[in-house]
């Protein structure tokens, strides 16, 4: 996999993936699945960049040559607030009534980019396509069964000013509650999208004044460090449930590495100052350089409060070999992870309702109310780190002092002595030292 | 197998050596332009400049403050990448001795006909090449690898490019064959970087990767020009430092090798006119006789689908609490075992009571026991320690000693009485 998508997937070891209990569960068919062979690792230090995209690319089956694939450029992609690229593979039904199941690889990519500074820079409310890929869509890839661009109108439909062009057709439905999405649907395998317009590019605009509310999500988590200096801290999770009325269930899976020693004794949940215990604790401790440590919570939370997480840690001294090449820099923690099933109302974007068109990537699931997984902020430690110019001060002061010491001193014992004759001198230089030698009245030469 | 392979390292980290990494990238844009694969390209970086978080312009490299061309690209494979680029896996990489799981893309899949175009680029001094601020390698173990590699025909020729301070120093241990070197710098000389560009704030290229990607920049496919020509790439007015090259170890004159040769992947191309008949891919999956492509033959899965947050099944779990013994028992326990600890061994210290039996006087024993019992008994309670040892003849005539070890002891001495 590592060398298929250009990643160091080669860096997941033991000591960075741990066995959870409950947090992962199959989104395929089949419920058989025995627990002890499932493996959850993270890299948090890995970047995500256009050496990853081109083998995802490659994956499709008309490549970046054709259809929407050929809006993905890295330029404009990473210059978002938010990307992220994934390869789900499952098995499923082939057909809803058959027995016969088969593989499905979905992939999918998340790119999240900031329109109210794009607005703001521009002075219009809106966006284009072109604005956001750099390019227009020029036509659909040949060999898809099934290629659309849905435009999300739901919360801007109301707004003074609305237009999108080109129109094409409007999609409503229902899910749930009282939560009602719309969308407008560009069919692109269809030949009337490009009947009218060469190449498409939607764009939306609205009023420059009337800015758009959209509802906050349920569940909102953050993670981050507390304490000073370099012996001890704590990590804090903050578990947001916006929900006015209903509570929500949670399953938080934390995974520490091994050099963060935990104090699993000082793990407190607490609601608005008052205890919240958890109503499953299952925490492996790690075993140096063999496993990290890892830590699943099930949580209620109740509505419309803010549920903190705290555990304190100390840390620990490596070998001087295991500190990676800049290790000032710190080492990162990975995400945590928390799992709930929410409301169908949840406002969440990306067409998440059981009905929604584009369901065919989520978890086969009967319940009502929609999977969400969320992944915390990566933390950054520094971890107290030693002096690396040491081993080689060491060295030379070692052995400077044994030459100049021990070596002298072993000269002087181990040697023989002898006594050397002095060069002769010239002819010349003899003769003249001679003659002064003789009116001195010294022995000759 | 690559016939005409390359190498390209980019030893150095942190984003002041930003212009290491767009050596790197423009000599892949330029090989690539003239043929080599990415399948036969590999590239380490040590570090990431395109997606790091101090790049104004991110996924993007430049070479040039003009910013004309992104030689990052949306079409870059990078190998090795971050903590991967170590003097240990670039040297196993040349031998090809890598783990048994590692990637094809990943290896160096040369054999004794490939071309191999090694360029490094980064931080060096005399004799040594530095890898990621931490780690260095020499120019005996990289003549070694080159040595090892001409022995297990890995090679057939390499031409070595060597963007470094002091880098002539690198190739002076070179002894295997058809081997082409060419250095940026003398020994005792620094290699040293072009321009900077104020928008992103550090050197975007040094002079001679600058210079000799000038040079590509007019090779094309079909160009005729040599090898030669690359040694006269960067002379000394622009270059500041002295380009030094090795040729001994060549056996072709360089004069009439071409830089497509080992830049480039020009294949012999031979025009045939006869016809020849492809079957279509449908005909030969059928007439495979009895291959199944479906591995999954014979697994039925049923139709049920997962809970994905099994609620129930956690809380039920979280209210297994593992057994514990009640609360003062472990410290009874524990108080027990050193009692018993304390009083075995403190046996031993105290001295010995000998509660001696006349012998021979007409006492049975049973009396001087009886008497003894009492004696031990009164002890005990008064909680005084003792020792018993009775020296007594059990009606054999000899005394037979016995030693009993009730408690710890004192003296004890019993005078039987006279006759009564």
């Amino acid at each position: 996999m590592s060398g298929l998508l250009c990643a160091s997937f080669n860096f997941i070891d033991k000591t960075n993936t741990i066995a959870p209990a409950f947090g992962f569960r199959p989104m395929g068919i089949g419920n058989e699945t025995d627990e002890s062979y499932l493996r959850y690792a993270s890299l948090p230090r890995e970047i995500v960049c256009t050496e990853n995209l081109t083998p995802w690319k490659k994956l499709l089956p008309c490549d970046s040559k054709a259809g929407l694939a050929t809006l993905l450029a890295g330029g404009k992609l990473f210059n978002s607030m938010y990307y992220s690229l994934g390869l789900h593979f499952r098995p499923v039904p082939m057909r809803p009534d058959d027995a016969g199941w088969s593989w499905q690889l979905t992939q999918t990519l998340t790119v999240v980019f900031d329109g109210f500074v794009r607005s703001k820079l521009t002075g219009t409310n809106g966006w284009t396509l072109s604005s956001l890929f750099g390019r227009p869509l020029d036509g659909p890839c040949p060999i898809a069964s099934r290629s659309r661009l849905y435009v999300d109108i739901t919360d801007i439909e109301q707004a003074p000013g609305f237009s999108l062009n080109p129109a094409g057709t409007t999609v409503t439905e229902a899910s749930g509650m009282d939560r009602k999405y719309s969308y407008v649907l560009y069919n692109l395998l269809q030949p009337s999208t490009f009947a009218q317009v060469k190449r498409l590019n939607p764009s939306v605009n609205w009023d420059a004044d009337w800015d758009m509310q959209s509802q906050r999500p349920w569940l909102h988590v953050e993670r981050f460090l507390t304490g000073v200096g370099l012996h001890h801290g704590g990590i804090s999770s903050l578990l947001h449930n916006r929900h006015p009325n209903r509570s929500l269930t949670v399953h938080h899976q934390d995974t520490l590495p091994w050099f963060l020693r935990v104090y699993s004794h000082t793990l407190t949940v607490t609601t608005a100052g008052k205890a919240n215990p958890p109503s499953y604790v299952g925490y492996r401790p790690a075993r140096d350089r063999e496993r990290p440590h890892q830590l699943e919570l099930l949580l209620t939370l109740p509505p419309a409060t803010i549920t903190r997480v705290d555990i304190q840690f100390e840390r620990a001294l490596l070998t001087w070999t295991e500190y990676p090449p800049d290790a000032n820099h710190g080492v990162h923690i990975c995400a945590a992870v928390v799992t709930a099933v929410l409301p169908d109302s949840d406002p969440c974007t990306g067409l998440c309702s059981e009905n929604s068109p584009v369901s065919f990537y989520r978890p086969l699931v009967r319940d009502t109310g929609h999977l969400s997984r969320l992944y915390t902020q990566t933390l950054l430690v520094s971890l107290p780190t030693p002096d690396f110019s040491m081993p080689y001060n060491v060295v030379c002061l070692t052995c400077t002092v044994v030459a100049i010491g021990f070596g002298s001193f072993h000269n002087i014992l181990t040697r023989s002595f002898r006594t050397r004759d002095p060069a002769q001198a010239s002819g010349i230089v003899r003769h003249l030292a001679n003659l002064i030698r003789r009116w001195r009245g010294v022995p000759l030469l | 197998m690559c016939q005409y392979c390359l190498i390209q390292v980019c030893t150095s980290r942190f984003w002041f050596n930003y212009r290491h990494v767009a050596n790197v990238l423009s000599v892949y844009r330029s090989v690539k332009r003239l043929g080599i694969p990415d399948s036969h390209i590999i590239m380490m970086l040590a570090d990431d400049m395109a997606c790091n978080a101090r790049n104004p312009r991110p996924a993007t490299v430049f070479n040039n403050a003009h910013e004309q061309i992104n030689v990052y690209g949306d079409d870059v494979e990078v190998d090795y990448r971050g903590y991967e680029v170590t003097v240990e896996n670039f040297v196993r990489l040349l031998m090809g001795r890598v783990p048994p799981n590692t990637p094809r893309s990943k290896r160096l899949l040369s054999d004794e006909r490939s071309n191999i175009l090694i360029y490094m680029t980064g931080h060096g001094g005399d004799g040594f090449l530095k890898f990621q601020d931490s780690e260095e390698i020499t120019n005996i173990e990289l003549a070694d690898a080159f040595e090892q590699m001409w022995q297990k025909k890995r090679y057939h020729e390499i031409a070595f490019i060597m963007d470094t301070c002091q880098a002539v120093s690198m190739y002076q241990k070179f002894y295997s064959p058809n081997i082409v070197a060419i250095a940026s710098s003398q020994v005792g000389e620094d290699s040293l970087s072009h321009h900077v560009d104020s928008s992103i704030g550090v050197y975007v290229i040094d002079r001679f990767t600058y210079y000799l990607l000038e040079f590509l920049e007019k090779i094309h496919p079909a160009s005729q020009n040599t090898m030669d020509e690359l040694f006269r790439v960067c002379p000394k007015r622009d270059c500041i430092s002295t380009p030094g090259q090795r040729t001994d170890l060549f056996s072709r004159d360089l004069s009439t090798v071409l830089i497509t040769e080992f830049f480039g992947s020009v294949r012999k191309v031979e025009l045939v006119t006869r016809v020849v008949s492809v079957p279509s891919l449908r005909d030969l999956l059928t007439t495979v006789p009895g291959k199944k492509d479906d591995i999954n033959e014979g697994v039925t899965l049923s139709n049920v689908f997962a809970d994905q947050l099994p609620v129930a099944q956690m809380v039920q779990k979280g209210k297994q609490k593992e057994w514990h013994p009640p609360d003062g028992f472990i410290l009874a326990f524990w108080a027990l075992v050193l009692l018993v600890f304390f009083k075995t061994y403190a046996v031993a210290q105290f001295p010995p009571v000998a509660v001696v039996g006349n012998p021979g006087l007409n006492r049975s024993s049973m009396e001087i026991r009886f008497v003894v019992h009492i004696m031990i008994w009164h002890r005990f309670l008064r909680q005084m320690p003792f020792l018993v040892t009775s020296y007594d003849t059990h009606g054999y005539g000899t005394p037979i000693l016995t030693r009993t070890y009730t408690k710890p002891s004192t003296l004890v001495l019993i005078s039987p009485t006279s006759e009564g």
